[in-house]
């Protein structure tokens, strides 16, 4: 002991531990047993598990070609096809004893499931019942592991097994959430009521997932018809209530209005959003005093739930309750929600706030010139009415630039101001009288407009009277100036505005004819349309002498213009413009109606434009751009007529087009098909599809592709025979026989011949001569007479009636086209002498038909 | 036999090969089946055949290798139907792209696909 204490405190570094050896012994050997048992045991299981899965593997390759000649069978087949069948289900019935067997089928069957769709399919499903693998299936459902249950509960679901529907849903309850799941959706999948009870009896969660994935199944079903989900909003089961209230969404079902309001009072808030939702989809403003109540009581995240069904449905009403949010809310996100609503409801009610500078800051220079835009929002303002008023109002007033506040909406201006403003100004008072060209009516509107500008002339009316071309380099640039300086006052227009809907106008667009009536004080590049009247008369010619531009009076008595015409327009120039107030135009009586070449005549253009048109040559006027104007379009008309005329050639020479609707084009698809694939089975429903068809063309198709397929079934099972198939055995050699020998042959055809013989003794009869001839017309009469004996003897047997009999004497068994034939033989042989040595003494004929040869 | 139309049928899933294959050969044509990509290649760098009907996804050779084999190094104006998978529409227009004539996604309907086979060999032949 001694020693050993020393051992363990000196050399314990240095010496090992005394340990008995045997024990260390015994522990190894233990150790290594167990080893090999480990790795024993691995090796077999192993060894076991690849030993199956290869027979496995072996057994698929050789049941495989079993399920696909049982899945590829035709009832239409050939025999030998249905015998092979036969053989194999005695062969399959055999291998369905074994359960290894039955096993390998159900995993052939389960794997195909995947990869086929179709008819297919449904044989496979048929299959799988009808080699009785369903009941292994419900083997399945029986046992303890969940595993198995979980595979039986696939395999029956996958293949379709309805029946199964019973035996699955007990699991709709079970306690193993993976069965539990598995079952679900199988039922659902199975039968249509399958939902239904699923919703009645759960009492189990009803996870996100598991939710989507019922909803999955549901949407690939086939011709399902949902349920009324509302029945389902008072469950017990609150997973059940939101998946109802989704699947209501779902499918729109808007019948449980009354409901959806209830469930925003429930207590579980996602209820509360998906009924929220509903509410949203289905427009329920019914329920917006519902969610003001709850909303104060409720979570953040269904407050805003609520904003946006408010902001979706709400009225004006709803402005109070939502200020009182914004004004009591503490949360950031509620608030804005809020102050959005509002701002959906009515659009910029509520405005930018923060870092929002006061009006007082801002100044504008004093010579700060008119912006376009607000001399745009001024004009369009006023003519947002049509009936133009007198803008003398404050809202058209256009502020001093010295007036620091300058905005749009500047309507507070004291009246001092204004007063100030129209002295600085030259106010301008036009008026302008619009008169509308309908077809048959006229509608004439008149208004008055008072135009403030401090410097310049607004000409905005202008786009409302047809102008020339512009002159950019003429000579009569005061024009320019006026826009500037020129001061119009009380300027009143009177024109016609041609209704473009016109159809007259329209269609007579080839015939122009301007016919100007009066026109007088030209003023601007739109005055050869714009006619100033004064004192409501027409100004006489005279008036023209006195050339001033204010009291300018033009009459012109109706301008025929020719488009050819070369003569440039007249233009006017130097004409000193100093005020071209009061003047009013009219334009009257515009005809347009065919041109003729050369009509305008220089006494018809007054004194005044002549000499305007020579002063600016250079110069296109009014009237020549009408006249290139019309002339273009003239032209324009005559090429698309033209073009029009050789489109219809073209077009009457092409076939037209044949456009099928969806029945047609299926049909013509499957007659395609029929057509490359078919063959003579294709007929019986070719006819039907005829007999329901009412478009010609499918019809054709439908009876073509019948006389082909005709054709080939005829060509199949009747092949024609050619005229020449009864061949006699004797002509082939006669013809390499000697005359004696042809001789003999045609008296044993005499004897032994039948109606084969005929057609050879026909032709020998026609071709040869001599003694040929006459024997074989011999044998012919013999031939003929032996087998209508022979004929008139089986018929007196089965018709003893002697009216029949003698009726059946006229014809011949051999066929019809040689009755006429013997007939013929009979009659020549009759009208020729007797001569004992013509007959053929070894016929053994009774009495009966000698006497008959002899006739 | 040799008049029989040909088809070279690359499908690396047995059961479906032999299921294709017995519907095919059903449907009056001869039926060629190579299991991968290599065995394809080797199969057409010795015959052409009057169609080819290939996975998109084969061990080794690609359906999308196959066409562009087909199309650009053999230069085989060979009608070429793909069988691919559901939502795999990427790879379908890749392969319309690279010169595939028609497409099957799975589940297959094999009526479907003999209707698809004639029609194929019935423009090509028309086109020929």
């Amino acid at each position: 002991m001694k020693r050993s204490l020393e051992t363990y405190f000196l050399n314990t570094l240095f010496v090992s531990p005394q340990v008995n050896t045997d024990l260390l012994w015994n522990f190894t050997l233990i150790f290594v047993i167990l080893c090999a048992l480990y790795f024993g045991f691995i090796f077999f299981f192993r060894n076991k598990l690849s030993y199956k899965t290869k027979a496995i593997e072996k057994r698929k390759k050789e049941l495989t070609p079993l399920i696909v000649k049982f899945l590829f069978y035709d009832e239409n087949s050939p025999e030998q096809e249905k015998t092979d069948y036969v053989n194999l289900k005695v062969e399959i019935r055999d291998l369905i004893n074994n359960a290894f067997n039955r096993k390998v089928l159900i995993d052939i069957l389960m794997y195909l499931r995947k990869d086929l769709s179709g008819a297919t399919l449904s044989k496979l499903f048929k299959l799988y019942q009808e080699l009785g693998l369903h009941h292994d299936s419900y083997k399945k459902l029986k046992s303890w592991k969940w595993q198995n249950i979980s595979k039986g509960i696939l395999e029956l679901t996958q293949m379709n097994v309805e029946d199964s529907y019973v035996f699955i849903r007990k699991f709709i309850n079970d306690k193993r959430a993976t069965i539990r799941k598995q079952a679900e959706v199988a039922i659902i999948t199975l039968k249509s009521e399958g939902l239904n009870y699923f919703l009645d009896t759960t009492t189990y969660r009803i996870s996100e997932w598991q939710q989507l994935k019922i909803l999955e199944v549901l949407i690939n079903k086939k011709n399902y018809l949902p349920p009324s989900f509302n029945h389902w909003l008072m469950s017990k089961n609150n997973d059940v209530v939101l998946f109802s209230l989704r699947l209501m969404k779902n499918y729109n079902q808007t019948n449980g209005n009354e409901a959806l309001i209830e469930l925003l009072k429930h207590k579980n808030s996602e209820i509360k959003i998906a009924a929220m939702s509903c509410i949203k989809e289905f427009h329920v403003v019914e329920a917006l005093e519902n969610l003001k109540l709850v909303f104060w009581d409720s979570k953040i995240d269904v407050k805003i739930g609520i904003l946006d069904v408010i902001g979706s449905l709400g009225t004006e009403n709803e402005m109070t309750f939502l200020k009182s949010v914004v004004a009591k809310e503490s949360n950031f996100n509620v608030k804005s929600k809020s102050l959005a609503c509002m701002n959906i409801i009515q659009p910029m009610s509520v405005l930018p706030t923060i870092d929002i500078q006061a009006t007082d800051v801002f100044t504008n220079p004093k010579d700060l010139p008119i912006s376009e835009t607000e001399e745009n929002y001024t004009t369009n303002k006023s003519n947002t009415t049509f009936e133009h008023q007198k803008v003398r109002s404050e809202e058209n007033i256009i502020p001093d630039a010295t007036t620091p506040e300058h905005t749009y909406n500047s309507v507070n201006l004291p009246k001092k101001e204004i007063a100030e403003i129209d002295n600085v100004l030259d106010p301008y008072q036009m008026e302008v009288k619009y008169e509308v060209i309908a077809s048959k009516k006229f509608n004439s509107v008149t208004f008055k407009k008072d135009i403030q500008t401090k410097e310049e002339f607004n000409l905005e009316f202008l786009p409302l009277i047809v102008s020339p071309i512009e002159k950019p380099s003429s000579k009569y640039n005061p024009h320019s100036k006026l826009k500037v300086n020129a001061v119009i006052t009380d300027l009143e227009v009177v024109f016609n505005e041609l209704n473009s809907a016109s159809n007259t106008m329209q269609k007579e667009m080839d015939e122009v004819e301007f016919s100007v009536n009066k026109l007088s004080k030209i003023v601007e590049d739109f005055l050869p349309l714009v006619i100033p009247i004064t004192d409501n008369t027409v100004c006489s010619s005279q008036a023209n002498e006195s050339i001033n531009y204010l009291d300018l009076s033009v009459i012109y008595n109706e301008i025929l213009i020719s488009t050819n015409t070369k003569q440039e327009a007249p233009t006017i120039n130097n004409i000193d413009m100093k005020d071209i107030r009061n003047i009013e135009c009219d334009v009257n009586e515009i005809k347009i109606t065919k041109l003729e070449s050369s009509t305008i005549e220089a006494s018809d253009i007054p004194e005044i434009y002549k000499s305007l048109a020579t002063e600016s040559n250079n110069e296109k006027s009014a009237l020549e751009w009408v006249l290139s104007e019309n002339e273009a379009r003239l032209e324009m008309k005559q090429k698309l007529k033209s073009i029009m005329k050789e489109q219809d050639e073209v077009s009457f020479k092409l076939p037209k087009p044949i456009f099928y609707n969806e029945r047609e084009a299926n049909t013509m698809a499957l007659l395609d098909d029929i057509e490359v694939l078919g063959d003579s089975r294709e007929i019986v429903l070719l006819h039907e599809l005829l007999k329901n068809e009412t478009e010609i063309t499918i019809s054709e198709r439908i009876e073509y592709l019948i006389f082909k397929l005709k054709g080939t079934e005829v060509l199949k099972r009747k092949p024609i025979k050619p005229n020449n198939k009864i061949v006699s055995v004797f002509e082939k050699n006669f013809s390499s026989m000697a005359l004696p020998s042809q001789l003999i042959m045609l008296d044993e055809i005499a004897l032994v011949g039948d109606e084969k013989e005929i057609p050879f003794l026909r032709r020998l009869i026609a071709v040869s001569s001599g003694k040929v001839a006459d024997k074989a017309e011999k044998c012919l009469g013999q031939i003929l007479v032996r087998l209508n004996t022979i004929k008139q003897t089986q018929e007196n047997l089965n018709a003893p009636n002697q009216d029949n009999q003698i009726a059946n004497n006229k014809y011949t068994s051999i066929n019809d086209t040689t009755v006429p034939l013997a007939e013929d033989v009979i009659e020549k042989i009759a009208k020729k002498p007797f001569n004992v040595f013509d007959i053929d003494f070894e016929i053994d004929l009774d009495e009966k038909d000698s006497k008959g040869a002899e006739k | 036999m040799t008049n029989l139309t040909s088809i070279l049928l690359a499908e690396d899933d047995e059961l479906l090969a032999t299921l294709l294959t017995h519907r095919l050969e059903k449907g009056g044509y001869q039926v060629f089946v190579s299991r991968d990509g290599k065995q394809v290649k080797e199969y057409l760098e010795q015959t052409v055949p009057d169609m080819i009907i290939c996975d998109i996804m084969m061990p080794y050779f690609s359906g999308m290798e196959l066409i562009d084999f087909v199309r650009n190094e053999l230069n085989l104006n060979v009608p070429i139907i793909i069988i691919s998978s559901a939502g795999n529409e990427e790879n379908v227009l890749n392969a319309f792209e690279l010169g595939a004539n028609d497409f099957l996604s799975k589940p297959i309907s094999p009526s479907e696909l003999l209707v698809r086979v004639a029609k194929e060999l019935k423009k090509n032949k028309f086109e020929a």
